[in-house]
This record gives C-alpha cells, structure tokens and sequence, in this order.
C-alpha cells in the first residue's frame, strides 16, 4: 500500500512536467488525427432521463450533450459533446457497459474489455479471438501505451471519484473519458437507463429508447405483483471480508430490489447510501428470524463454510441464494435488464406467485 | 529476594492474569452475552439460541486462538532470537510466515479438494514454514551482521509476495478470493469443533519446546561452547526450526498472518525477567503473549462498534514502535 | 593421565607433529607457537572436535575419537578466548552452565550441582561477582568465571584459548595464579594456549612448544626464553 502512495505522489510530480509539456502533445497529435472531420450532420432523436441520478443527456445543437454527476455532490463533474457522426471505438473496463453493446448489438465499436475472464458474450469473445478486441486490464494494471496505441479513442470505466490514469494525457490524445456511475444508482431502473449513454455513444439512441421501455414496462409489471403483499420474508445480503461483514445500505440498488420483490431487508431501517458493516457477532444476533440470504459471493456452501463457519448456525443458511453459476452473465446484463432480477427474487421470495416459473440468473445454493 | 524467587513471583502474577483476562475478553464484545449463555452454551447446547451461538462459536473460540497465537508465536520468536542470537528475529520478520503464506497459496491455487481443505491448509503452512525455516538457517551460516539475517528474511518476504501475487494473477477469481480473504487474517474462523484438535498439537509444541531450554541456554554462549558442552548443534537447530515451524504453520493457517507479536514479546519478557535461564523465558513468553494478544483483542472489541480493525493491523500498530525502540537500545 | 602417540594434526592434510609426551594432573602446560602454526587446530584435536590426522590422544585410558560427542564434556573442559557477548546473563547462571552435561533434560539444577558451584565460587573468590550480570565485567573477570565453569564441569582435563590474551598484568598474574591452584589442588590437567611468554616464566610450569620451522611440537619440563624463542620463533634475529 505504501508503495501505492508513493508511486500516486510520484505521479502527481511527473503532472507538472507532463503541463509544461502539453502544448507540444496537442500539436502533434491535433496533426494525426485531422483526418475525420465531420462531413455532414444527420438528425438525431431527442432524450429524456427518467430515472438515473449520475448524469444527464440532452439534445443540444443537433448533438447530445452529456453530464457525468459526481455521485456524492450531485455537481456536474464532466461534460461531453458527442455529435452524431463521430465514431467512438471504446475500451469498456466495465462489465455493465459490455454488456449494454452486446445489447445494441454493436460489439464492433468496443476496442477493449478489462479481462475476458468477466465477459460472458458470445460475440465479444468472438471478436477477441479475432484480436479486434484486446484486454486492457483494470483501472490500476492498464499500460497507457497500450490504450494510445489501440485503435480506441474513448475509454469507459466504472467511476470511483477520481480521475483515470493518465487522464490528462489521454484526453490531450483525443480521447474521451467517460466514468460510468451505473453501480451508484440505487433505483434498478436508473442503473439501466445508462444504455442511452451508449445508445448516445454508439448511434443507436432509437434502440436503447426502445429496450430501456421496455425494461421499465416489464419491471413495473412485475412490481404489481408484490405491491399488496403482506407477508414479507426478511432478507440479508453480503458476507464476511476478512472479519467485517459488508451489507449493503438501506438506500441502495440491492436493498430497492429486495423490497420491490416484496422482501424485508434485514437493515432497511437503517440509513444512508453507505455500505454498512457489522462484525460476524451482530449478523447472529440480528438474523436469528431472517429467512433469506442472497448475494453471498460464492456458489458453493462449501466455499462459504470456509471463510464464514459461523453463519450456518442461522436458519438462512437453508435459504441461500447467489447470482450464479454464471457470474458473468450476471454482471454483464443483470444492470440493463433489471426486469429479470426482479423476477428472480419475487420467485425465490414468493414461489406462490403464478406467473414466474423460472429463474433467470439466481440459483439457490448447495 | 533471589531472582528465581522473583521470577516465580512473577509467573505466578501473569498466571493469575491469564484467566482474567481471558475471561474479560470473553465478555468485551459489543453484543451482551452474560455467564449463563456461556455455561449453557457449553453443557446444554441449544443451536437455535443465537447468544449461545456467539457464545460456543465465536467468542470462545476467538478467545482460545487469541491465547493459542500469542504463546505460540512469542514462543517461535524466542526461539527465533536465541537461534540466531538477534533480538530482532522473529517468525514474521524472517519470512517464516511468508513461506505458509506461500504454500498456502500454492495449495488454494491448485484448486484440488483436498489442498483447499483445512487439513490441507493447515498441512502447507506446516510444510511452508518449515522449508523457508531451513532456507533462513542455511543463510544464516554465511552471515556474521545481524542487520543481514534480517535484510535476508525481508527479502524473502518480498520475493514470496511477488510469487504470492504472480500466483493470484493465473488463477482463476474463486481461488484468488478464498486466498486473499485466508491473508487478511482473523481469529474468529475457528469452530468450537476445532478447538480441540489444535489445542492439541498446540499443546504438544509447548511440552516439545520446554526439551529445548536446556540447549537454548547452552546456545547462548555460542556455536563453539556449545557444541564442547555437548549440544548437538545440528540436530539442536533442526529441533528448534520444526518447533518454530509447527508454531507459525499453526497459527499462520488457522488466524492468517499476525505481525510483531514474535518480535516484541520476547525483547519485552527478557527486559521484564533480566535471565537467560529459557526455561524461565518460554514460560513467561508463553504467558506474555497470550495476555498480549487478549488485550490487544479487547481494544478492537471495544472499539468495534466504532469502526473495524484487524488484529494483523493492530498488533503492528503496537508492535512496531516497540520494535523501533528496541532497535534503538540494541542495533544502533 | 593423557598421552599423546605419534600424533599429528591438521585439516585433512598435516599440519603439526607431536614428539610422544605424557601429561599428568596437578600440572600446567603452556602451550607457545607462532601464529598459525596450529595451535589451535592442536586444542580442537584434543578436544575431540576434529580427528588427528594421525596417531592418537588417549585420555585416562579411553581414545579422545572412541569418546562419544556427548560425553566429550565430562572429560575436558575448554575455554574459549572471547567471551559471549550476551545481556541478562547472570554470573551464576554462566558458571552452572558448566553442570549441564550432567543434568537432565530439561537443565535443571540438583542440590549438589549448587552445592559444587557454590564451593567454586568460594575457591575461585568470585562470590562478589555471582549476582552480576556478564556483560557487566571487566575482561579479568569474564576469564576468572570462564575458568569456574571449565571447574564445575569436573573434568580432569582443562584446556583454555588464549586466557590472559585481554587482560592487564594484574589480571594476567591473578587468573594464571588462580589457575595453577587449580591445577595443584583439585588435580586437574591444564593445557594454556598462550602468547604471555613472560608471565609464564619462572613459575611452575612446563610447555609444549611448536618449532617453527620442523612444524613439531614438543614437550619441555622447563625452559628458558632464549630456548623458546629460538625453538618458536626462529625467524627472529636475536
């Protein structure tokens, strides 16, 4: 870790030189990359944001106009320009946003993913085999060359309140850097209204209009099933990382979920957006009544045992049930199509309910 | 007064601490769980009653391992120091703990059954520690500064760090999480269950360890002494290796990595007992210890409400500067 | 009381040879030779530390090789020039460790082990030192206690490295005066290494000396300074 601090001071040195020297990158690389000029101008649908709180798209001469939302502070912490004849060739570090490409179908506009291991798309792994997709790494293991010498020319990433690597460099390299706070919204829906973003990026608005309506006509659907439900099953998520358990907050995606599937969240009376902890003795204690337990972070009772022994003197602990056996698949589509979600957690809460008869990424665990 | 009188007095205080502490301890944490919880939980077990849960599976047994670690790894560290004739030593400082570490992650990165099994576990920290036990000793030979046996055993450290993270980086997710949250440490993953199995090997480490005071006194006046008082310097080192070994394989399996303890505890029982008589030390180290990672446990369980520690953590926020201070009274 | 047969000594090749000699109890030996001729690769050999290269040590009618490791310590005592450095070592403690051949497993003193220590201390007028730490003495006195666990190790032969090599001509006369006590009234055999060619003289004391050049040692009941330098130390033009 301390090695971490130093090399981050380190940087910040090194930013000063990179300022001074800032004028001389711009040249050149304004010289290189003359060729696409706009050539002509189409028009293009306008946008409404309903649900999402991290950011904001507007139409603005003829071109969309995005704002990314600090999380925490609400102000606007970057905007971009993105007219509709630019071509954005994207490395996305982030699952979600993969995912919403393999949507939109345009998996031919992603130059890069973080690591193939998490992708779970046919195409995109095609592609890669191809070597028209590459791995770039994580936020912390990326090779800037890498990235300037790829054919991408925007990067996507999950936004965690800080700057990219490197960003000052990369953008004085035209490149547009998009943090993506998906993970931030606590309404299901607004985590999947970020496909307009990539709807924007990639030329596809039309579409990503249309799947995100349709999300939102089967999500709310869905949520008339429980709205009258009374007989709500208490529920706990999480698990033990080294001897603190992280649950999360009772504003938070998961805990909205859990009480739209007509669930009592363990700690939704608690408050904040912030992430709870609590050590192993207070889950016992707390969860003595608590029937289930999801999001356990691992698929198999074995695996849990081992790093969390105690847990399976709860009653819970029958009532397991994980976004598995395909991780992947999970992070990659769960956040643009939380209607499926949501059905999985009202069967596994409610089996009574008609309708539901299978579940779509849930399994319970063994 | 004579010294061993003063001595025994002595042991006998830290004797009459240990329980009380230990039962202090047990009733330190945030969540109220009285005597009776805890007498119930022993003799007429009911697994639905969640404050005898805490109280069997949780506090009791954090309690155990808390005594468990501290003696056995003040015990390896005293070993440690007296071997290599350097206060300073110790089984984390030597990267002793680092070659569990590393056979551990071998083990859990070959994701065959019976590797990520307790057993297994336990069984490669064992090994582990054995083996770079033996690698520091054989470098040992060629170095006569103290200051180099360290630099050696933090260059092991390292260097297996780097084969720990080089491991993580082609395994696949699964294996890299159960390894990276068995390296965080804790001394609350034991059952009551498993309590009695490794009290025992525990237990025969500590009657093992006393057939070493004897050379470990003779030891102390060097290789050349002792070996014409009739040590066995051979088979000596070897014994003292396997025991250290058996304490940090132990400990380092089931509680994860815990730092400083090994360092600081003997430096700290010999400027308490001033004697060279090992007999005296390891008792009193075992004592220390044990007494040492209880308070340092108690500390977090209060605190815990406020925010989480761990005890690697913590132990290193005590240890460390008494390690510097030693380095300034010793090595300057 | 040890006997010394066509000996010759070193590391796999020879090193130094020893006429036959025959030393007794109740007697010191000053062993003289210039650096490196071997001496000490002498004192390892009778200690059993390393196999003569040829010939043998008898000790009391027992071969020093057919002595196993550890009884070595019930048969000759040694004591080295430097004097561990260590700290909380008590005098006391030092000295009993002088007993741990003899005691069991785990180290532990018997009332006569304490008893015998206690007289050793009488004799050896150390009683003042006994509560100290080691690492609190002067030079004079590390060698006087060195000397008192070499005694309560009960051997019949005592061999020591150098043991006025430290000390100021008090403490060389006090510990070589010390030793001849103990030579004379507990009987023992004592073997000194020692370059003190002065303080040696004119005593009661016989040597074995090591020609420089014929690479041969040699037993001499007495000797003058002018034999020993000429026998040892050839090279000088006197």
């Amino acid at each position: 870790m301390n090695s971490l601090l130093y090399l981050a001071v380190q940087l910040k040195k090194c930013m000063k030189y990179v300022l001074l020297l800032l004028p001389t990158i711009l040249f050149l690389s304004c010289n290189a990359s003359k060729t696409d000029s706009p050539e002509k101008t189409e028009n293009i649908e306008d946008v409404k944001i309903e649900y999402a709180q991290h950011f904001n798209l507007s139409l603005k001469d003829n071109a969309y106009f995005l704002e990314i939302l600090d999380p925490i502070s609400g102000k606007v912490e970057s905007s971009h320009t993105i007219a509709p004849n630019e071509k954005h060739q994207a490395i996305s570090l982030s699952a979600t946003v993969v995912g919403m490409y393999a949507i939109l179908n345009q998996q031919k506009q992603l130059k890069g993913v973080s690591s193939m291991d998490y992708v779970y798309d046919a195409k995109v792994k095609s592609l890669f085999k191809l070597g028209n997709i590459k791995e770039f790494g994580d936020e912390t293991t990326n090779s800037i060359e890498k990235i300037i010498s790829s054919d991408a020319n925007t990067i996507l990433y999950s936004g965690f309140g800080d700057e990219f690597p490197n960003q000052k460099k990369l953008e004085a390299l035209h490149f547009t850097i998009l943090p993506i706070y998906d993970w931030k919204e606590i309404h299901p829906l607004g985590k999947a209204e970020w496909i307009k973003v990539i709807g924007a990026l990639t030329g596809k608005m039309d579409e990503a209009i249309a799947f995100f309506d349709k999300v939102v006509k089967e999500y709310n659907e869905l949520l008339q099933l429980t709205e009258s439900i009374d007989n709500r099953p208490t529920c706990l998520s999480g698990n033990l990382i080294g001897d603190i358990w992280y649950t999360p907050a009772s504003e938070s995606y998961v805990a909205h979920l859990m009480k739209d599937a007509g669930a009592n969240y363990r700690y939704a009376e608690t408050n904040g957006q912030v992430t709870l902890q609590f050590s192993i003795e207070q889950i016992l204690k707390d969860n003595e009544n608590t029937e289930f337990w999801i999001n356990p972070g691992y698929n198999s009772k074995s695996k849990i045992d081992k790093f969390n022994p105690h847990i399976k003197h709860l009653k819970c602990y029958n009532n397991i049930f994980c976004y598995s056996p395909n991780m992947s698949k999970f992070w990659e589509q769960s956040a643009a199509e939380p209607h499926h979600v949501l059905s999985d957690l009202i069967h596994i809460f409610h089996p009574e309910i008609k309708g539901i008869n299978t579940l779509y990424y849930y399994e319970k665990i063994n | 007064m004579s010294i061993s009188k003063r001595h025994t007095i002595i042991i006998l205080v830290l004797l009459l601490l240990l329980p009380i502490i230990a039962l202090v301890h047990l009733f330190a944490g945030q969540i109220n769980i009285d005597g009776s919880d805890y007498l119930s939980s022993i003799f007429s077990y009911d697994s639905t009653d969640s404050y005898q849960i805490i109280a069997r599976e949780i506090r009791i047994p954090r309690m155990i391992m808390a005594i468990i670690a501290g003696a056995g790894l003040s015990i390896a560290g005293l070993l440690m120091q007296t071997l290599f004739n350097n206060p300073l030593a110790g089984p984390y400082v030597l990267g002793i703990n680092s070659g569990a570490s590393l056979f551990v992650a071998f083990s859990i990165m070959t994701g065959i059954p019976f590797f990520t099994s307790t057993l297994g576990i336990t069984a490669n920290a064992l090994i582990g520690a054995f083996v770079f036990g033996m690698i520091i000793l054989f470098f040992s030979r060629f170095l006569r500064s103290q200051v180099s046996l360290l630099l050696v055993g933090l260059m092991l450290g390292s260097f297996t760090g780097a084969l720990v993270s080089l491991t993580q980086t082609i395994s696949e997710a699964d294996e890299l999480k159960v390894f990276t949250l068995w390296a965080l440490g804790s001394l609350q993953k034991v059952e009551f269950g498993q309590i009695l199995p490794i009290f025992s090997v525990f237990f025969t480490g500590i009657i093992l360890v006393a057939f070493t005071s004897k050379s470990l006194n003779i030891l102390v006046l060097g290789e050349e002494n002792a070996r014409l008082l009739g040590v066995n310097i051979k088979k000596a080192r070897l014994f003292i290796i396997i025991l250290t070994a058996l304490f940090t394989g132990l400990i380092t399996a089931f509680c994860g990595p815990i730092a400083f303890i090994g360092l600081a505890v003997p430096n700290l029982v010999r400027m308490i007992f001033k004697t060279q008589s090992h007999l005296t030390l390891l008792i009193s180290c075992a004592l220390t210890g044990a007494i040492f990672i209880l308070l340092c446990d108690i500390c977090i369980q209060l605190i815990e409400p406020h925010f989480m520690i761990p005890i690697n953590v913590f132990t290193s926020i005590v240890g460390a500067p008494f390690v510097v201070f030693i380095i300034l009274k010793k090595l300057r | 009381m040890i006997d010394f047969q066509n000996l010759t000594v070193g590391y796999q090749s020879a090193l130094v040879s020893f006429s036959d000699m025959k030393l007794n109890k109740g007697a010191i030996y000053a062993l003289i030779g210039r650096n490196g001729i071997g001496k000490s690769t002498f004192l390892k050999t009778i200690t059993g530390q390393l196999k003569p290269v040829n010939g043998t040590i008898q000790l009391n009618d027992r071969l020093i090789s057919d002595i196993t490791f550890g009884e070595i310590p019930k048969f000759i005592s040694y004591v080295e020039s430097r004097f561990p450095l260590v700290e909380f070592l008590s005098v006391y403690d030092y000295i009993a460790l002088g007993r741990s051949p003899y005691t069991n497993l785990l180290g532990k003193l018997k009332e006569e082990d304490r008893a015998l220590i206690q007289k050793t201390i009488d004799q050896l007028n150390i009683g003042h030192l006994s509560r100290r730490f080691t690492s609190e003495l002067s030079d004079g006195e590390r060698q006087l206690i060195s000397i008192a666990k070499a005694v309560v190790q009960q051997t019949d032969l005592i061999v020591l490295d150098e043991p006025t090599a430290f000390l100021d001509y008090a403490n060389k006369e006090e510990v070589l005066s010390q030793l001849q006590q103990i030579a004379v009234n507990m009987e023992k055999c004592i073997i000194v290494a020692t370059h003190d060619i002065d303080l040696v003289l004119d005593k009661t004391i016989q040597f074995i000396l090591i020609d420089e050049t014929e690479k041969t040692g040699k037993l001499y009941p007495s000797a003058t300074k002018n034999e020993i330098i000429s026998t040892c130390f050839k090279s000088i033009q006197l």
